[in-house]
């Protein structure tokens, strides 16, 4: 299911870059992909193939400027952090992959008039507050609370280098990539110490890279060590727990089907959670250029 | 060997005679006795009143969903009065009084049904109270004065201490503790077990007797010692009516995640509005509370303390009264069920299915004999072995007038009739009638013996006949499986619900009884600590465990089991050890209590995902409208043409 995820996400990341920007491609007069803020060893279809690996993984690395992808490009890179979950990331792994197994377990396991048990174990109150409270409640706070206030003062605040939806983007893959543990930047935020905009700007560039640095450093440290320690919590109360035995009643969690519904919860527990602002961001930005508005 | 087995158990303590029983369990499973239903009519206005009493938000907070929902509704009824409270809005006064006014109405709407859905589930709890208060009967008991005389008078005037005599044929008044007389007492409503047990002073099951259940021969002096109002029933109605109820363990981890979505709701919604005015669409705050509302699980939100208590309803509906909705949920995780055989398994009754002769008798003798000592018999199971000596072409060779019907008594453990002609027929217990044939001068043969194990071997209950000093034979009385058992159990295996028979026969005939009805395991000769016992062991497998009980030696075990299910006539100790009580005293209920659990943890998941899943058609719905605002996506279908058109060029 993962790797379907991580396809498919490949593949709109690669089909955007292929294609390239209709306006760029109107002054060429002909198709050519978008090689914009790419290293052209790698092309268009080795970067987008890294930049999907790469935010996926919780990577942080890159080979190409996130900044200058397609719309199809933000999309992806944003929902890889969004979700944490395509392979899971350096260091916590396939952690929240369970989490979001747990819920799924716990909701499917509902439907089939059982108590949800999960690996055996019964899924009960603590578990439900550790795994959905603290992971899926803590990754918006992290996210969403910063990037509204740094887009509520755009300019003292957030010194975005390409203002409307773009700028959107910036900023939230700013706090996504602090928070799901990457590292990786859009860039073009005023976000450097000292700024490449303090040059030309002054002193208000100076505050946006202060701002930056402490609203970053609480995403990080909120979106990194709360789920991390809830993560923990959940092991260690699962391990006590006594195994409950299986019988022919029991939820079986290795069909194709529990996985189709586990890809149903992660894609409303985790994805909707963020499809405004994918829909803000990039979603409207892709309309923006198909309009050739941009 | 034969007393022994007697002594250890009840089973083989009863012969079939005699007992002029009222309610058997044959009767119970064919007209189930519904408590009378209380008047529904007042229901529905009840709780429309009720719907807007809980309006109040010190209720409203109960439920985080719905008090978000209740914060909304108050904000935009703000904006409704005034548009431009919370900044000015570009639009129309007018028109966006009225849209405000209408997502105000919409959200009044959903919280006054989420509460109506709510008091009508708690209506029919209390509905329920009323039935069964209106069940406990009055009757009439010689209450016993200081100076040896009786005195009538109704059993509601009964005290704690009193002393009260019953009579064959009574029903016993209240709870209480014999002190003096031996009697045999129909407790088929409380136990299934159609056969009498004897009642005496000393012992602690033989010297309870309870109220409801009826004595059939013999007196009985009884200490009362429950109060009028202090019964089971009326503690049960209590609880039903204060609906005091503490959420389940799956309830309060599905509020937990309700919640949390909640708050995440809360938070996309709030940032959305920033967002939103950077890329120059700013939205109203009509909008973002519509958009938080249809995205927050309103539908379980709202529903979920009245599927709680629906619940508790539908058991009800089975006469059946749960302590705890916990109860109730954890009879949809039952691994193990342990059922007894008599009355849960089997018919009480067995019925004859055929003679065997020995001394060198014919059938035929054997059947004119049985009939003989069966003509004044009205049992199921004294009927049963009149029909099966006629079809062996026995009749009645006597004028009856001229006959005596001997009772059964729970001392002597036979009945049976002295012809006109002097002489005496008996049938009963093989070990009573030997004892009979030897106080009249005969000798028993070893083959009585054989055709006794033959008749254990086949998983039946074997009942000796004689005519004076000679024995004829030995009646075969089978144990009846009830009729669509197999079926359930079939289904409840398919559950993964494993099914263990206790059974006080040997193991021979238990294994007949098990292999006839499908039960996945048996114990046999099983005694109360048996019953325990299996119960500790299936639970450390981490199994939960339902079982169903009366006595008061079952009262540990229904304790100790995840769901005990007291028989409603159960003695006191058990009815307070089990957290539910069955009205009706049918044990195979069990069954349906499980299907129940299940029921209702299936309508909570069912309404979760669905209102989960609902949210993605929301958002496809929602989000377009905020971008349309910004002129980005004049219609989803224009969009789609430029995109068309595009892909049409290339």
């Amino acid at each position: 299911m993962v790797l379907a995820i991580y396809v498919g996400f490949i593949i709109t990341t690669a089909i955007g870059e292929y294609q390239g920007n209709p306006a760029v491609n109107a002054l060429l007069g002909e198709q050519a992909p978008n090689l914009e803020g790419k290293e052209v060893r790698f092309g268009w279809a080795q970067s987008a193939l890294f930049a999907t690996t790469t935010t996926g993984t919780m990577c942080g690395a890159v080979n190409s400027l996130h900044d200058s992808f397609m719309p199809n490009g933000g999309f992806v890179t944003l929902s890889n952090m969004f979700l944490q979950i395509v392979w899971g990331g350096q260091g916590t792994g396939t952690a929240y992959l369970f989490a979001y197994l747990l819920l799924a377990v716990f909701v499917t396991g509902l439907m089939v008039g059982r108590t949800p048990e999960f690996l055996g174990r019964k899924i009960e109150k603590r578990e439900v507050v550790l795994a959905s409270f603290l992971i899926l409640l803590v990754h918006p706070i992290a996210i969403l609370i910063p990037g509204a206030i740094a887009l509520a003062f755009p300019d003292q605040l957030a010194g975005i280098s390409n203002p409307g939806f773009h700028g959107l983007s910036q900023v939230i893959y700013e706090y996504a990539s602090a928070a799901a543990n990457n590292g990786s930047g859009f860039e073009g935020l005023g976000d450097s110490q000292p700024s490449p905009l303090a040059i030309a700007g002054g002193a208000s560039s100076t505050a946006t890279a202060l701002w930056w640095n402490l609203s970053t450093c609480f995403s990080l440290l909120a979106g990194r060590y709360i789920p991390i320690t809830a993560l923990l919590l959940l092991a260690e109360s699962m391990s006590r727990k006594q195994p409950v035995p299986l019988t022919s009643g029991t939820l079986r969690t290795d069909t194709g089907l529990f996985t189709g519904i586990t890809a149903g919860i992660i894609l409303v527990m985790g994805a909707l959670t963020f499809f405004p602002i994918l829909a803000l961001g990039p979603i409207a930005e892709a309309f923006q250029i198909a309009r050739g508005l941009g | 060997m034969l007393t022994d087995d007697i002594s250890r158990y009840p089973e083989f303590m009863q012969t079939p005679q005699g007992s002029n029983s009222l309610s058997s369990s044959s009767h119970t499973g064919a007209s189930r006795r519904h408590t009378p239903k209380a008047s529904m009519g007042g229901l529905y206005q009840r709780a429309i009143r009720e719907a807007f009493v809980k309006l109040n938000p010190r209720t409203e907070v109960k439920n985080p969903v719905m008090f978000i929902v209740w914060v909304g509704t108050i904000v935009t009824f703000l904006v409704t009065l005034d548009p431009n409270l919370f900044g000015t809005v570009q639009a129309d006064p007018a028109q966006q009084r009225l849209l405000n006014g209408l997502i105000t109405f919409i959200l009044f709407f959903t919280l006054v049904f989420a509460n109506f859905a709510e008091a009508v589930a708690e209506g029919r709890g209390k509905a329920q109270a009323d039935a069964l208060r209106s069940t406990r009967s009055d009757t009439i008991a010689r209450k016993l004065l200081p100076n040896g005389s009786t005195q009538e008078i109704s059993s509601t005037e009964l005290r704690r201490g009193d002393q009260v005599k019953v009579v064959a044929g009574d029903m016993i008044p209240a709870d209480g503790e014999v002190v003096k007389g031996v009697a045999s007492v129909d407790e088929s409503a409380i136990t299934g077990e159609s056969a009498p047990v004897l009642k005496q002073p000393g012992t602690d099951i033989m010297s309870s007797v309870t109220g409801g259940t009826r004595i059939l021969s013999d007196e009985l002096i009884i200490n009362v010692t429950s109060d009028p109002g202090q019964g089971f029933i009326d503690r049960m109605i209590a609880l039903v009516e204060g609906a005091e109820r503490s959420k389940t363990p799956n309830e309060i981890a599905l509020t937990v995640l309700l919640t949390v979505l909640t708050l995440v709701f809360l938070i996309v919604v709030a940032t959305v509005s920033p967002l939103a005015n950077y890329v120059q669409a700013p939205t109203t705050i009509a909008i973002l509370i519509s958009l938080l509302v249809a995205l927050i699980p309103t539908t379980i939100g709202g529903l979920l303390s009245a599927i709680g208590i629906a619940g508790m309803d539908r058991v009800a509906q089975f006469n059946v009264i749960a302590t705890s909705g916990r109860a109730v949920e954890a009879c949809g995780d039952i691994n193990t069920l342990v059922l007894d055989k008599t009355g849960t398994i089997t018919l009480g009754n067995r019925l004859a299915d055929q003679f065997i002769p020995v001394n060198g008798h014919t059938v035929e003798e054997v059947a004119q004999i049985a009939l003989a000592a069966s003509v004044f018999d009205e049992t199921p199971e004294g009927k049963s072995i009149v029909i099966l000596a006629e079809k062996n072409r026995a009749s009645v060779n006597f004028k009856t007038a001229d006959a005596t019907g001997v009772e059964f008594t729970a001392r002597t453990r036979m009945s049976g009739t002295d012809l006109p002609n002097g002489k005496e027929v008996r049938k009963g217990a093989v070990d009573a009638v030997k004892g009979f044939v030897r106080s009249r001068g005969g000798v028993v043969s070893t083959q009585l013996d054989e055709a006794y194990e033959r008749v254990s071997r086949l998983g039946g209950t074997p009942l000796a006949v004689c005519q004076d000093s000679e024995i004829y034979g030995v009646i075969y009385l089978k144990d009846i499986v009830k009729a669509g058992l197999r079926e359930r159990f079939d289904q409840l295996r398919r559950m993964g619900v494993k099914t263990i028979m206790l059974t006080g026969d040997n193991q021979i005939t238990a294994s007949v009884i098990a292999r006839e009805a499908g039960v996945d395991d048996f114990i046999a000769e099983a005694t109360p600590e048996d019953k325990i016992d299996v119960i500790r062991r299936e639970q450390s497998e981490g199994k939960l465990v339902a079982m169903t009980g009366d006595g008061t030696n079952d009262a540990p075990a229904l304790a100790q089991a995840n769901v005990g299910v007291a028989m409603n006539s159960g003695t006191q100790a058990a009815k307070e050890a089990a957290n539910m009580v069955d009205l009706d005293s049918d044990p195979t209920k069990l069954i349906d209590l499980v299907t129940i659990g299940k029921q209702l943890l299936i309508t909570r998941g069912a309404l979760t995902t669905f209102s989960i899943a609902n949210d993605i058609a929301k958002y496809f719905a929602i989000i377009p409208t905020i971008l349309q605002q910004q002129g980005l996506v004049p219609s989803i279908s224009c969009s789609l043409k430029v995109l068309d058109r595009q892909s049409f060029q290339r």
